[in-house]
């Protein structure tokens, strides 16, 4: 057994965990709680996080805004970046309706932003702007009240731009759903971490099944996909190059060997050019 | 709208653009886990110890070390990787003062030089 002791309102409280050498799923072991990205360290840092605990992690006031900040914030675009050309849509879309012309979206796109008092470029206007005009001419059709979360993703990989990733991250953060898992570069390096996921494994190559896998482990250690996801993104984000090269000396913590672009073809032809 | 686990950039690989320069300026209160009686036993409030990033293999931990590099414990509160990051990348120190001591707890600042 392990014990985890934090701080909540100034006062210590506990948490106990099964010893390190406990199996939490299977060839998976809980790791000391003490030690960064075993199991056992992102069950007490879900647990220490209260951030979203109501379950809330919308972006955009609806389905449609849900999915202009996933769209914005996928390949290529750092989180500040697609954040704030998200913003931008968003309140172009209040204002004016719930679809876009493609003149309109690449102006909205091109034009710089205003990212932390410096201006800056929102990369790939015209592929997105192209995937943002049929996305949203195409949402309409799509009964959103009438699908659970799993259904929702799939009709969302229907459309322009979208795939099984940005399709997850859009239920997620809309319903706050634990059904899906938005494996993307962090959650991937997390549990290839752990053993969670099998070196080499890649969301390219059978998403689902890494998505099963990534399920379970939450369940495992009681802690809402949703949530964990929250931590790990929040945490591996943060994570310098020096410290990756330790903690994963094989790899290149700035390559996209672990990264993909599904469905946006022309951003993974461009990166894999450099 | 925060961005946090909603995200706003999921394969984001990049520093971030503008702002965060400070992380590394922060202080933290937390409780030492795992705690060596043997070495803290000794110390009282305002006592400060050295703080380090311990890594053995593929794994790392921020602990805490009295003034003869004896391991006192370890720090794990929310975000400490951030911590760990500042050492790490850029070379800053820490120092872990204690503030309290209370029903075996022992809560310490942890603040850069």
């Amino acid at each position: 057994m392990q014990q985890v002791v934090a701080l909540a309102a100034s006062q210590p409280i506990f948490l106990s965990l099964p010893a390190p050498d406990t199996e939490v799923m299977s060839n998976v072991v809980w790791g000391r709680f003490e030690d960064v990205f075993t199991p056992a360290f992102w069950a007490a840092q879900a647990w220490m996080d209260s951030s979203h605990t109501d379950g809330n992690f919308s972006l955009g006031r609806s389905l449609a805004e849900e999915l202009v900040a996933c769209l914005l914030g996928g390949h290529g675009a750092p989180a500040e970046v697609g954040l704030a050309a998200f913003q931008r849509v968003a309140t172009h879309l209040r204002e004016h309706g719930p679809t876009l012309s493609h003149a309109t979206a690449i102006d909205l796109l091109s034009r710089p932003l205003a990212v932390n008092g410096r201006w800056v470029r929102y990369r790939f206007a015209n592929t997105r702007a192209r995937y943002l005009v049929g996305s949203l001419q195409a949402l309409p059709h799509i009964q959103e009240s009438e699908l659970d979360d799993t259904e929702l993703r799939n009709r969302l990989c229907a459309l322009p731009g979208i795939g099984l990733k940005t399709a997850s991250w859009i239920v997620r953060n809309q319903r706050g759903s634990d059904q899906v898992a938005i494996l993307d570069v962090h959650i991937m390096r997390a549990g290839i971490m752990m053993g969670v996921f099998e070196k080499g494994s890649s969301p390219a190559r059978g998403y689902l099944g890494l998505e099963a896998r990534f399920l379970t482990f939450c369940r495992a250690v009681g802690v809402r996909p949703s949530q964990m996801d929250a931590v790990m993104w929040r945490t591996m984000r943060n994570v310098g190059p020096i410290l990756m090269g330790i903690l994963i000396p094989s790899s290149n913590s700035r390559s996209n060997a672990l990264t993909y672009s599904e469905g946006d073809s022309d951003v993974g032809r461009r990166r894999r050019r450099r | 709208m925060s961005g946090g686990g909603g995200g706003g950039g999921r394969d984001d690989l990049s520093p971030g653009v503008g702002g965060g320069a400070d992380q590394c300026g922060k202080s933290y209160i937390a409780p030492i886990n795992s705690p060596k009686a043997a070495v803290l036993g000794p110390l009282a409030a305002g006592a400060v110890l050295d703080v380090d990033v311990l890594t053995s293999g593929s794994s790392s931990a921020l602990v805490v070390k009295d003034a003869a590099g004896a391991l006192a414990g370890a720090l794990t509160f929310l975000g400490y990787l951030t911590v760990i990051n500042c050492i790490v990348q850029q070379g800053i120190a820490y120092k872990a003062t204690i503030q309290t001591i209370t029903g075996g707890v022992y809560t310490v600042e942890v603040a850069p030089l």
